[in-house]
């Protein structure tokens, strides 16, 4: 009997968890806003290859994955990850702006074919607040998304 | 320094992280592997250097010896850049040396590589010139490479056609390499490519152009500007740094003179991060000539816009969209509509601030979070909408050039690297969806591109392309194909570009600006300060739709920068990036060229190209590294509107003449005006009275720009002045009176201070001090006086009682003075002078009368004056060049002082520096009756003349072998003598003579010109 009870709650527990809606994260693929370039590089190394730097600390990253193709890392003057963007496939495993984070929360334009969806996360304890922007002209699946620190604009 | 040719789009690389991890197990052995033989303090190649002559037909080859390492020691974000790595270590040297000579090297070149075996091995070539600090000749430093698509080696060519021969430093970097896979060098004579086919050559004349700055205070932090006009008012707007200016041009005269105002907006003169500026008049009827200024900020950029050149601004909501990190651009134009007249992508036009709908569309555009996003205001720029992303980093660069709309409402903008091309985002849905269309010949860039559009649509593309030129190209279909694609420095030998900038006018005409250095290297536009070329602004116009373009240098003999023109962004040495990322191109209503640019080399050494350093070279060392304002405005030839062409033989347009009165002298100076395109011969100079007759005062040649008319006594003439050339008279100037300019020796003499009126505390127009004047008018006696004339605000009688107007003042020799007009308790009128002991906390001193003023000392009350006049002698006897200093104005009356001037803490600069009594003496009157002739010896030229004045201390001879011009002086003779011969002459030679006068006070004007032929 214990048994059962614990496999219903479980199955009660995993029900109500998928249909939780997905919380905005500030990392993308291991990426996480505020992480060293050192470490950035190390995770972006084991996914994939550096394509090209660009001026202002930014880089373009192609990575082995089935629904993202490329990493935009921006870094702070600090060499901290000021920003990320995923590239979408278009070609392959699609996302939905719902799989970034729950739609309700976010928010919404839709003019002519771009769809833009932004969350905003506020700081809290000693964590900065940060944006999240999911771009795309389907109606249903991005193409790109990004995450990016609120605190700082690197305009330098 | 890693160069930028990472391939795009390609996966599998190997990346310098990885490589890193993978190196530093090989670096940690070559260390046991160095360390068991031992290290060097330096360690070259082996062997160590060769020599390559023109006419070897085998290779020079060597090794490398060096023990690696790299990127391991190299900083984050400085990947083992040549300065930083150790010689023996990181890096390592071969000394090749080129023999025979340069003209022994016409059609070859020598090819240098280093070749190593494993893709995961990475080396950069540098070849200096010398020795490795000398100039950087090539270099070569790809980057990642993948083991399926090897890249393992990096190669250059040296020319010494053109960069000599002799020594030359083969330096190899270990990027990421060890011993364990050493490089192998070699040294190879090929020969030289053939140049690419000449572009078609242009039957046009090159269009003229005239430089403007504005004065010190405006424009001198003026990087990266841009610019407009407003074709309803002819004002050009230009913004740079903090500053907006309104520039305004008075084309009554030519060239026209300009006159320069800051009309900056409250929000975009607070902080400056990538200025913008842009007058809606590019393109269509629609234009509405309103001008956006925004400086780039973190949310939304500090934006506003005027329709009246900044006289009053509208704040606006600024982008709307986080304006990024980098390059904001303003553009706008008429909408992209459907064929039923309705707006493409649904666009709707909403009332501005005013009520009033915009035509136009306005678009802001920037980068950030790795997209160039694109906003579209609706009202004229007062809001934005949504951003909506260009590009991606992974499909472009994130810079881009600025946004140009086409009469169609097409938007274009340009992007100097998509896919290792360069190319345009081109939305024809007024912004909502976005292609990327790149001109296939092209290559990478490091400078942004730029677009043009001519009144038909056609698309006129300028880019600094990969390789450093300036190319250009042309597409009628909104840049899916692109034809006519050349070189348009290559009739200047222009071998480096950065900045373009273009513009259209006609659908055939388009202008396109470029900084240009006939110096070839990339290093030109790197991070060398060592670049040994010169930097001018070239304008390449075209008349026949981009078939063939017509190149003009706009800045000769005036660089805008010698040496590097740093395109590195922050990462650029110290005074190499002054003229920052780029420069801007407009058109006026009248098809005139208007080209925006950062001038870095304004000094008189840096134009002249003074050695500063004496290194043997002129580079950055020798730059100024300044950003002044600069606007090059077209005076002559076609412009971009046929309807606007001078007619074919044109005659010269009208000088700008000043005039200046001096003593009894008018000094009078013109430009030389647009010529038509046909050489000025000559100048003529009118003077009349206003209402009165008018006579030809002298005719010049047309190297003469000025005169002095030295009979301009006895009536208020004013002056006139013509240009001819072989198409004959232009237009006149316009009729100038002379202005007066103050002199010691004239009038009241030098304004030393002036005062406000109205602040007399008892308000007795007669104490209210306006200004103090002082003089040294001649004295035909040679006696040394000095003239002090006070302004009062209305001095009447009578002079109020026991009241001194009293100017203080310390004297050539330290020690205090002062004269003054005084009344006693009647009212009785004294002038007298005495010493003054100033108090050191600048309270009132002690003065002690000494005397009486000399004769002449005098008060006016039709002039409100009071002159007093005194003798050198009694104030030190101060001589020319003497200085009176500290110099205050007091009025006391009984025990209070109603009004005073410069009192509370005397400034000592207030003052005046005698010149002399003799230096006012009148010039005398000019010599006539020039006669030359041969004299008895072959080699002689007698001349005589007549003298006309009694003042003289010296005669001049001057001779030149023209007559119009070239003359330089030959004798100084003394007074009253009227011959003198010549026997510095060649025979058969014609010689023209003239002789003047002189003395203290100036010299006069010249004799008749006397010719002679020798025999």
């Amino acid at each position: 009997m214990k048994r059962t009870i614990s496999v219903f709650l479980l199955l009660t527990l995993s029900v109500l968890a998928s249909a939780a809606p997905v919380r905005p994260r500030p990392e993308i693929m291991g990426i996480s806003l505020d992480m060293s370039r050192d470490a950035a590089r190390a995770r972006l190394n084991a996914i994939g290859n550096l394509e090209k730097e660009e001026r202002k600390r930014q880089e373009v990253w192609a990575v082995k994955d089935a629904r993202i193709s490329h990493l935009l890392v921006g870094y702070d003057k600090d060499n901290r990850v000021r920003y990320v963007t995923a590239i979408a496939r278009t070609d392959g495993q699609r996302i939905r702006y719902q799989d970034v984070a729950d739609l309700k929360s976010a928010q919404q334009s839709h003019i002519q074919g771009n769809h833009k969806f932004t969350w905003q996360v506020a700081a809290r304890r000693g964590h900065t607040g940060y944006i999240l922007v999911a771009h795309g002209h389907d109606p249903q699946y991005l193409e790109t998304y990004s995450v990016k620190k609120l605190d700082q604009e690197e305009i330098d | 320094m890693r160069h930028n040719s990472f391939r795009f789009g390609t996966s599998g690389r190997f990346s310098r992280e990885s490589r890193r991890v993978l190196i530093a197990a090989g670096f940690m052995l070559a260390l046991l592997a160095a360390a068991s033989f031992g290290f060097h303090s330096t360690r070259a190649s082996s062997p160590a250097g060769g020599t390559i002559n023109p006419t070897a037909t085998t290779p020079v080859t060597w090794v490398g010896t060096a023990t690696g390492g790299g990127a391991i020691n190299a900083p984050l974000g400085l990947i083992a850049p040549e300065d930083l790595c150790q010689e023996g270590l990181t890096c390592d040297t071969y000394t090749l040396t080129v023999g025979g000579t340069a003209a022994d090297w016409s059609g070859k070149q020598i090819r240098v590589k280093i070749e190593w075996l494993l893709p995961v091995t990475d080396f950069d070539l540098y070849i200096h010139k010398d020795s490795n600090s000398g100039p950087l000749v090539a270099s070569s430093g790809r980057g990642a490479t993948s083991p399926t698509d090897p890249l393992t080696w990096e190669d250059t060519t040296i020319d010494p056609a053109i960069t000599g021969v002799g020594v030359y430093t083969v330096r190899a970097v270990y990027y990421a390499a060890t011993l364990a896979d050493q490089y192998r060098g070699s040294a190879t004579i090929e020969s030289k490519p053939a140049a690419p086919p000449a572009p078609p050559p242009s039957t046009e004349t090159a269009p003229r152009y005239q430089n403007y700055q504005p004065p010190p205070g405006l424009g001198d932090s003026a990087g990266e500007p841009t610019m407009g006009v407003n074709w309803n008012s002819g004002a050009a707007m230009f913004i740079a740094g903090l500053q907006t200016l309104r520039v305004k041009f008075d084309d009554t005269a030519s060239p026209a003179p300009a006159t320069w105002e800051d009309v900056s907006a409250s929000n975009t003169s607070l902080r400056t991060l990538d200025p913008i500026l842009f007058t809606d008049s590019d393109a269509g009827a629609s234009r509405t000539n309103r001008t956006f200024v925004s400086q780039l900020a973190g949310k939304a950029s500090l934006m506003s816009f005027t329709d009246d050149d900044g006289a009053t601004w509208t704040i606006s909501q600024g982008s709307g969209i986080n304006s990024g990190v980098d390059h904001q651009t303003v553009g706008g134009g008429p909408y992209a509509r459907n064929p039923d007249g309705s707006l493409k992508g649904g666009a709707v036009q909403l009332p501005g601030p005013n009520g009033q709908t915009y035509p136009n569309a306005v678009y802001y555009a920037s980068q950030d979070i790795g997209l160039a996003e694109i906003a579209r205001s609706d009202n004229g720029g007062f809001t934005f909408g949504v951003a909506i992303p260009m590009w991606t980093l992974a499909q472009c660069n994130g810079l881009h050039g600025h946004i140009k709309v086409a009469p169609d409402g097409t938007i274009y903008v340009p992007n100097k690297s998509c896919g290792e091309k360069q190319g345009v985002a081109v939305s024809e849905d007024n912004g909502l969806s976005w292609t990327i269309r790149t001109v296939e010949e092209s290559t990478s860039g490091d400078t942004d591109p730029s677009v043009g559009i001519g009144s038909d649509g056609t698309v006129y593309f300028g880019y600094a392309d990969g390789d450093g030129h300036a190319r250009v190209a042309v597409s009628r279909n909104r840049g899916a194909t692109w034809e006519h694609v050349q070189d348009v420095g290559a009739a200047q030998g222009v071998q480096n570009t950065v900045f373009p900038a273009v513009i259209a006018g006609d659908g055939n005409r388009a202008a396109y600006f470029f900084l240009g250095s006939t110096t070839p290297g990339a290093n030109g536009r790197q991070t060398d300060r060592s670049f040994p070329g010169a930097w001018y602004g070239y304008i390449a116009t075209t008349y026949d739709g981009g078939v063939t373009w017509v190149t003009a240098n706009a800045t000769p003999n005036d660089p805008v920068q010698r040496g590097v023109v740093c395109t590195s962004g922050t990462t650029c040495p110290d005074g190499t990036r002054n003229l920052l990322d780029f420069n801007d191109l407009t058109v006026d209503k009248q098809g005139r060229v208007l080209a925006a640019y950062a001038d870095g080399c304004v000094s008189s050494d840096c134009i002249r190209g003074v050695d500063r350093n004496g290194d043997g070279r002129l580079d950055s060392n020798d730059n100024d590294g300044t950003e002044k304002a600069t606007i090059i405005r077209q005076t002559g030839g076609k412009r971009l509107f046929a309807a606007f062409d001078p007619p074919v033989n044109a005659k010269p347009e009208p000088p700008l003449l000043l005039a200046t009165k001096d003593g009894d002298a008018v000094n009078l100076v013109w430009s030389i005006p647009e010529d038509g395109g046909s050489p000025i011969t000559g100048y003529r100079l009118f003077r009349g009275v206003e209402g009165g007759s008018e006579s030809l005062l002298a005719s010049f040649g047309p190297e003469v720009n000025s005169h002095t008319d030295n009979e301009a006594t006895g009536g208020n003439f004013y002056y006139r002045v013509t240009a001819s050339n072989a198409n004959g008279e232009g237009a006149s100037s316009s009729r100038v009176f002379p202005t007066v300019s103050e002199s010691p020796c004239t009038g009241l003499g030098l304004t030393i201070m002036t005062d406000a009126a109205g602040d007399s505390l008892d308000q007795i127009a007669g104490h209210d001090i306006r200004s103090l004047h002082i003089g040294e008018p001649f004295s035909a006696d040679g006696s040394q006086k000095l003239v002090f004339t006070l302004k009062m605000t209305d001095l009447a009688d009578p002079l109020t009682p026991n009241t001194q107007w009293r100017v203080y003042f310390t004297g050539a020799n330290g020690n205090g003075y002062f004269v003054d007009m005084s009344t006693d308790l009647l009212g009785a009128v004294s002038f007298r002078y005495g010493t003054y002991i100033h108090n050191a906390d600048n309270t009132a001193g002690t003065s002690t009368i000494v005397g009486n003023l000399d004769a002449g000392s005098s008060y006016n009350t039709q002039t409100d004056t009071i002159k007093l006049v005194v003798s050198n002698s009694k104030i030190g006897n101060p001589q020319a060049g003497g200085r009176l200093s500290r110099m205050f104005v007091r009025v006391p009356v009984v025990a209070v002082v109603p009004d005073n001037a410069n009192y509370a803490s005397p400034n000592p600069a207030v003052g005046y520096t005698l010149i002399g009594n003799a230096a006012c003496q009148a010039r005398p009157a000019a010599p006539s009756a020039l006669v030359a002739v041969g004299g008895q010896g072959k080699g002689t030229v007698i001349l005589n003349w007549s003298d006309n004045s009694n003042n003289e201390d010296n005669f001049f001879v001057e001779r030149s072998t023209s007559m119009s011009g070239g003359y330089i002086q030959i004798a100084t003779l003394g007074a009253n003598v009227r011959t003198y011969t010549d026997n510095t002459v060649f025979r058969k030679t014609t010689y023209f003579y003239r002789v003047r006068s002189g003395n203290a006070g100036g010299k006069s004007s010249y004799s008749n010109v006397a010719s002679v032929k020798t025999k």
